[in-house]
């Protein structure tokens, strides 16, 4: 094998100076347009990239504000061995770590990454809660994590891919110190359901049957709705309804938006072959009238999942089952159509109704979390949800069985 | 239901509903007949797109204008599938072509359930007929997933045949099915040259597969910019000295069977095509080169092609530019480093690869490689006096996962 000796000379180290960031064997510094010749050590992709084609995508994110990539360099030569990605969020940024997993010190170094990067963000930086997901199989990380105090907040089940086997991502959570003893810890509060959180059987769905036509560009139908592409007169619609919206507890306050960037948002997606985000329109099929929107964000598809979102749009149409419906169909888009492994979703923990739909609809909680914006005097969380395929496929048992869990995963 | 809100397009051309094909005097069938897709056609993307994804009216107007409008009729054309009662459009065919040799798809809204099915296969038919035996193109191949047994059954009644069976090919509603190749070949042809089916296929080796190496641990720094480690080869990206490398070995090639005749490929075309694909967040051709471990020397490359992480599927590929490194195994052994990247960190259900008829030695390494013969595809090439065919081959992850480990 070739021996890469980056730093032969008597020069000294880079980290020579740097008076923060500086581990034992490896330190942080930005990413610079050099690091593209060590391109699969320093960038978490799947596919195989040029030093050539690299250094154009790192030109390109440092001209971009928020191109949050810093380089792990092994100090003993110099050598970029990984990148970590600060992800500006709110109050909740978060932080992701790769390490080139074909060095045999991987692991430990990663723990290292962590062991700088977490004092650093939430002492010094005073980040009010930093979010640290880590996969369920990186020991070393998982171990740093919680000698630092992080807390495990959420487990998404089957989320990752890993040589051939599904691992589970965890959610660690670093919480400011001083923002604890005067707030006291989120988690000590109990979580408020309501509803019966029981999971509702699918409703039937399927082809045109005996009608001569689906309805106007259906793609998927159900009982009472159907979903179709996103049209203009669909995000006319939308807007009409942002202007008389009467619930703030969505997550989020109400929004106005115009036509045009609804349109721009929905139908700008490209339409050629794989695409991470997938809108739908929610129609309801005794008027054909648009009453929603649902989809997927976030597709990855190399491990198969994705975050569902859905909405209703007229306060009147909700609390019908026009949602579930709607839901249960893009649930069949995203599993068998897609091949899709798992679906996530997120919902802010004051928002009781949309939580207790997404148990009906069969999702199953994966934890909180903590501090994910601000709200009146204190910091929101978030409640999340996951959906396996394998178990919305599996018939609705009553809630008195239990449901075998025969899934191979490293949790 | 809600009637549809669907403006009649003979009506806007002034005609009554039914009598769209009455002047057409190819195309038409008993049902459906095809014609080109029209700008208005748009407000129909869901019948006739063939995506499974969302398609608004205003982005298809787009695709119309800058794709369908601009396909040039001697490479691709697609034409909207439409029900001669109500000249409402269904679905929509596609024909391609590379030469001589045609490919047929097709796409009817997938609600209409079995009724669509009918009309797809009527439209394939036509498609077929008019393209072999009116244009006489050599043979067309049309690709089905197993489960459109009413198509399948439709065509093998019109001259159609199943030339290979590619397993567990495509997702449909949740569950994996097989891939049909049907192929339509030119009857003239068959009169003038027999039929393709039944020239023997030539094999060498033994047939049989060989362990797959073990995983190998790096124990030192991992080779600069390594993706996968072998005991003796490496894969990591390709860069534009490998291609120009690759260009310069070209122009040295004694062997003339890998493809037909030897190629010349320019550095500019290849870098270009290369670094489109690393660009691309789906990239739909994935492409190493293969690294000797002792020395950082590029000997070859290994590839997916048709890369599809719906139905997870892809081509694999390879080619060895340094002879001298041909036939020790190094092939081989990349290979299966390309299949651990397949199955194990893409999450691929089945890979396909396709040799020509004359390569037996390619077809024995696959062999070896633990691929199984998935049939043949006919008349795809000329080659010395006639025409030519492929063999084609498949992998399933399990049967590599199930395939026995050297230490």
């Amino acid at each position: 094998m070739t021996e890469q000796v980056l730093n032969a000379s008597a020069s000294p180290p880079e980290s020579h100076g740097q008076t923060f960031l500086v581990g034992e064997e490896i330190y942080l510094r930005r990413i610079e347009k050099r690091d593209a010749r060590f391109v699969m050590s320093v960038r978490n992709t799947p596919y195989p990239q040029s030093p050539a084609v690299a250094e154009e995508w790192i030109a390109q994110g440092l001209r971009d504000k928020s191109f949050g990539v810093w380089t792990v360099v092994r100090r003993q030569d110099d050598r970029p061995v990984g990148s970590m990605t600060l992800h500006h969020r709110n109050v909740a940024p978060l932080v992701d770590v790769h390490i080139d997993p074909l060095y045999p010190s991987a692991g430990r170094w990663m723990a290292e990454v962590y062991r700088l990067v977490v004092p650093w963000l939430r002492d010094e930086i005073h980040v009010i809660s930093l979010q640290l997901p880590v996969a369920a199989d990186q020991t070393e990380a998982i171990a740093a994590l919680e000698e630092l105090g992080c807390v495990r907040s959420a487990c998404f089940r089957e989320m990752l891919r890993a040589d051939g086997r599904w691992v589970d991502l965890l959610r660690y959570v670093a919480l400011h110190l001083h923002w604890l003893e005067r707030l006291g810890h989120p988690a000590d509060r109990p979580i408020a359901r309501s509803g019966s959180g029981v999971r509702r059987p699918i409703p039937p769905h399927g082809t045109v049957g005996s009608d001569p036509q689906p309805p106007n560009g259906a793609m998927a139908i159900g009982q009472r709705v159907y979903l179709k592409a996103f049209d203009k007169e669909d995000a006319e619609r939308l807007s009409q309804f942002n202007r008389i919206e009467s619930e703030t507890g969505f997550g989020h306050s109400r929004l106005l938006t115009t036509d045009g960037n609804k349109v721009q948002s929905r139908l700008e997606a490209p339409s050629f072959r794989l695409r991470d985000y997938v809108p739908f329109v929610i129609r309801r099929r005794s008027d054909d009238r648009t009453i929603g929107d649902c989809g997927l964000e976030n597709i990855d598809f190399v491990h198969q999942s994705a975050e569902s979102y859905s909405w209703l749009y007229d306060p009147a149409t909700r609390g019908e089952g026009l949602g579930y419906e709607a839901k249960q169909l893009l649930l069949g888009f995203a599993f068998d159509t897609l091949g899709l492994h798992s679906i996530q979703s997120y919902v802010m923990e004051q928002n009781l109704r949309s939580a207790a739909a997404l148990r009906t609809q069969g999702y199953r909680e994966a934890g909180r979390l903590f501090w994910k914006q601000t709200g009146d005097g204190q910091f929101l969380n978030q409640l999340v949800f996951d959906l396996l395929a394998d178990e919305w496929r599996a018939p609705v048992l009553p809630p008195s069985l239990p449901t075998p869990d025969t899934r191979e995963s490293v949790s | 239901m809600t009637a549809p809100e669907t403006i009649d397009p003979s009506q806007a051309a002034g005609r009554l509903p039914g009598t769209g094909y009455t002047e057409q005097t190819f195309l038409v069938g008993e049902t459906v007949y095809l014609r080109p897709i029209e700008a208005s056609d748009a407000k129909d993307a869901t019948a006739w797109r063939d995506t499974i994804f969302p398609v608004s009216t205003a982005r298809t107007e787009d695709y119309i204008k800058e794709t369908i409008d601009k396909q040039d009729p001697f490479k691709e054309i697609t034409l909207a599938l439409v029900r001669k009662a109500d000249d409402v459009v269904v679905g929509s065919i596609r024909a391609s072509f590379s030469d001589l040799f045609a490919d047929f798809s097709g796409h009817v809204d997938p609600l209409y359930g079995e009724q669509g099915q009918t009309w797809k296969a009527e439209g394939l038919v036509l498609a077929a007929q008019w393209v072999v035996n009116e244009q006489h193109a050599i043979s067309g191949l049309c690709q089905l997933p197993a489960s459109e047994s009413i198509v399948i059954e439709m065509l093998n009644g019109a001259g159609f045949r199943e030339a290979a069976r590619f397993r567990e090919w495509f997702l449909r509603d949740g569950h994996r099915v097989d891939k049909v190749a049907l192929e339509y070949l030119n009857p003239g042809w068959v009169s003038a040259l027999g039929d393709p089916a039944a020239v023997e296929l030539q094999r060498s080796g033994t047939g049989e597969a060989r362990p797959v190496p073990e995983k190998t641990v790096s124990e030192g720094d991992p080779p600069e910019n390594a993706m996968l480690i072998g005991t003796r080869v490496y894969l990591r990206p390709p860069t534009r000295e490998d291609i120009e490398e690759i260009v310069r070995y070209a122009r040295r090639e004694t062997e003339t069977f890998f493809d037909i005749g030897r190629h010349m490929p320019d550095v500019e075309g290849f870098a270009a095509w290369s670094d489109r694909q690393q660009k691309q967040e789906f990239p739909e051709a994935v492409r190493f080169a293969v690294c000797l471990r002792e020395s950082g020397e590029v000997i070859g490359e290994v590839s997916l092609f048709e890369l599809d992480l719906i139905n997870r599927t892809a081509e694999t590929a390879s080619f060895f530019h340094r002879p001298e490194y041909r036939g020790g195994g190094y092939g081989s052994e990349a290979k299966q480093l390309l299949l651990e990247y397949a199955f194990d960190r893409l999450g691929l259900h089945v890979l396909q690869s396709w040799v020509f008829f004359p390569n037996t030695r390619s077809a024995a390494a696959l062999r070896k490689q633990g691929y199984t013969e998935a049939g043949r595809i006919h008349w795809r090439f000329a080659n010395d006096g006639s025409w030519d065919s492929f063999v084609v081959f498949d992998i399933l992850a399990r049967e590599w996962r199930a395939m026995p480990r050297a230490s």
